[in-house]
């Protein structure tokens, strides 16, 4: 939408609870606003835009210090002025929703007005924690394992179903359905998968396409079959860069969660801050080409 | 003369608003929900549930359990889309059939059939869930379907560059072997009569017990020759007969005998029925197995594959309108109008 010259571009992130979305939204402020480096798209100007949420979440990355959970502090809506190398300014609104809200679809079958709001037109990163991954798996495989390394089951009473014990790969292939048909939104759009945590998963030495159709090919399949009309591109980002020290807003318990967590300190967190420029944490994997360019997938999802 | 009063105990049927009948039913007497009332509402389960509609300011999501008729009859008109009926007396595996398959395209695709989505993703979630680490249980289980209305399971594929639907009907096995006990018993299973595949489950444990093996042979052609007496397969469906829980026989002293009887069963199936049918086919299959000694999900490609071949077309003349429903759409003519 053009507005006084301006175009305007929705950008929706989605993903599950601590699928790094926040983490992503912070590197990316950092790097639009880091002039020493180049990218395809940087800051261009405040305007009237609202920029304390995003103000405070870069702090907290360039402390090393993981975010606060996002659903401590809501729905927040996220816009950028960007310039391309062009001159062109563009718009972008992208935002940022608690992981538990897309797992309420999922769960729940509800979506909250504001969400399926901006969730109904534009185009979709969806951030996938690469080492969170819960696969499926089988009592009789697992039997086998257990037999041949002499190990015993716990015992336990069977467990009823329950949404939540499905696989990573189910769960978001049911998102990316719902957001492509009524009620919610449409078919056709364009889908960034943005592997996130790709320095815990790297080792493995798969591309992020491979990794995609080796981790979770279900929902590859899904994408490459094309039904709901969603062209994709498939990126691995390390927003971080490494392990950051624990929040310890993270750790109040929240209902039905278990104990306290101990906040952690992450041994890698020191040796991150004293990088000498903050972006350049930041890692971007395409194919076998690598950057630290995060504009650029934004670049591609505003076509 | 007073007009009668037309009721129905489907709530979701608008034949009293000068509708159709939601079950597709011609002749309103052989509908089991026409002329009843409906059953009475709990109005404080009622008021609650309307309470908490009220509270919530957004959109409820379409659920992702098995699809009844209604849904069902959507999705066929999405896509080009293949129905199969799944035939099997109790504990016969035909719920691990389904979820088996489901969990075999969660490793990649099947048979050339790439996954292209599901509507029912928690329904097959919840068929999957008890041969699942997430169960904690020491073996795999099967939850027995439970008598009442079938439901569809739905997964769309791309194959061959197109898209299909496939739609595989689920009703419980006792009514299936119900139709052995009185022919009759088959006239409500629509599914039947629409399904473009019809797949026999032979119970490959039971098969390899010497009390049940007589049982097993004897009762499968008797449940066929009921449903073909009230005409359930009209369409010439392809019919593939498929020994189900081959990590029983496999283990079983008994397995050359196994093979052998199903070798046999599957033939004086195929030369008794020749006529209904269009395609046979045969498969030996181990959907969720107990031991490691087979391969998790063998043979179901093959079953797939079969179940994703075109059928011959059927001879009889197509309705083209009945009732409204796109079901009957694929439905052929059943009975002389001259």
């Amino acid at each position: 939408m053009a507005e006084g010259g301006k175009q305007r571009v929705s950008i929706s992130i989605i993903g599950l609870p601590e699928s790094g979305k926040t983490t992503f939204l912070a590197a990316l402020w950092e790097l639009v606003n880091e002039r020493r480096i180049a990218k395809v798209l940087s800051f261009d100007s405040i305007g009237e835009n609202d920029h304390s949420y995003l103000r405070k979440i870069v702090t907290v990355w360039r402390r090393a210090t993981e975010q606060a959970r996002t659903r401590l502090t809501g729905l927040s809506a996220v816009r950028m002025n960007l310039k391309d190398g062009d001159g062109n300014v563009v718009e972008v609104v992208m935002p940022d929703a608690p992981g538990e809200d897309f797992r309420a679809m999922w769960e729940d079958r509800e979506l909250g007005r504001v969400l399926g709001e901006s969730l109904a037109g534009g185009n979709i990163m969806l951030l996938v924690n690469g080492n969170k991954i819960k696969p499926p798996a089988w009592v009789t495989e697992r039997a086998a394992q257990r037999r041949a390394t002499g190990r015993q089951k716990t015992q336990a009473l069977p467990k009823e179903w329950h949404p939540s014990l499905a696989p990573t790969q189910v769960q978001l292939v049911d998102l990316l359905q719902l957001i492509s048909h009524a009620p919610v939104g449409r078919a056709g759009r364009r889908i960034v998968v943005m592997i996130s945590a790709w320095d815990k998963v790297e080792g493995e030495r798969l591309t992020p396409d491979t990794f995609l159709a080796a981790k979770l090919p279900l929902l590859a399949q899904y994408l490459e079959a094309g039904r709901d009309g969603w062209t994709s591109r498939v990126y691995g980002v390390s927003a971080q860069g490494g392990e950051y020290d624990g929040n310890d807003a993270n750790s109040e318990p929240a209902e039905g969660e278990g104990p306290m967590k101990k906040t952690q300190k992450r041994r890698d967190a020191n040796r991150l801050r004293e990088v000498d420029i903050p972006a350049n944490r930041i890692r971007l994997v395409l194919g076998e080409r690598e950057s630290n360019d995060l504009t650029e997938p934004l670049q591609w999802l505003m076509r | 003369m007073a007009q009668e009063e037309v009721i129905c105990a489907n709530r979701d049927c608008r034949i009293a608003q000068g509708g159709k009948c939601v079950e597709g039913q011609d002749d309103l007497a052989k509908c089991p929900y026409y002329g009843r009332e409906p059953e009475e509402i709990d109005d404080e389960q009622d008021d609650d549930s309307q309470n908490a509609a009220a509270a919530f300011d957004g959109v409820h999501l379409p659920d992702a359990l098995p699809l009844e008729s209604g849904r069902a009859d959507k999705v066929l008109a999405m896509l080009p889309s293949r129905m199969i009926g799944v035939i099997g007396v109790h504990d016969s595996g035909k719920t691990s059939v389904i979820a088996g398959l489901f969990d075999l395209l969660q490793l990649g695709p099947v048979s050339d059939c790439t996954f292209a989505g599901s509507s029912t993703l928690h329904g097959f979630e919840i068929i999957c869930h008890d041969a699942r680490v997430a169960s904690d249980r020491d073996e795999p289980h099967s939850e027995r379907t439970k008598r009442g209305e079938v439901r569809f399971y739905h997964i769309d594929v791309r194959r061959e560059g197109a898209l299909q639907s496939l739609l595989i009907a689920d009703r419980s096995g006792e009514e299936y072997e119900e139709v052995a006990d009185l022919a009759a018993n088959a006239i409500g299973m629509f599914e039947l009569r629409r399904a473009d595949v019809i797949t026999v489950l032979v119970d490959g444990r039971r098969l390899a017990l010497p009390s049940d093996r007589a049982d097993v042979m004897g009762a499968i052609p008797l449940i066929i020759q009921g449903m073909i007496e009230n005409g359930a397969f009209l369409r010439k469906p392809n019919l593939a007969i498929v020994l189900t829980k081959n990590d029983a026989v496999q283990i079983s002293p008994r397995k050359d005998r196994v093979e052998q009887d199903f070798r046999a069963l599957a033939d004086s199936v195929r030369d008794a029925f020749a006529d209904h049918f269009g395609e046979f086919g045969s498969f030996v299959t181990s959907a969720s197995p107990k031991d490691t000694i087979v391969v998790r999900g063998a043979g179901l490609g093959e079953m797939l594959d079969f179940w994703m071949k075109p059928s011959a077309e059927p001879k009889g003349a197509r309705v083209h309108y009945r009732s409204g429903r796109v079901f009957d759409g694929l439905a052929i003519e059943e009975t002389d109008f001259g």
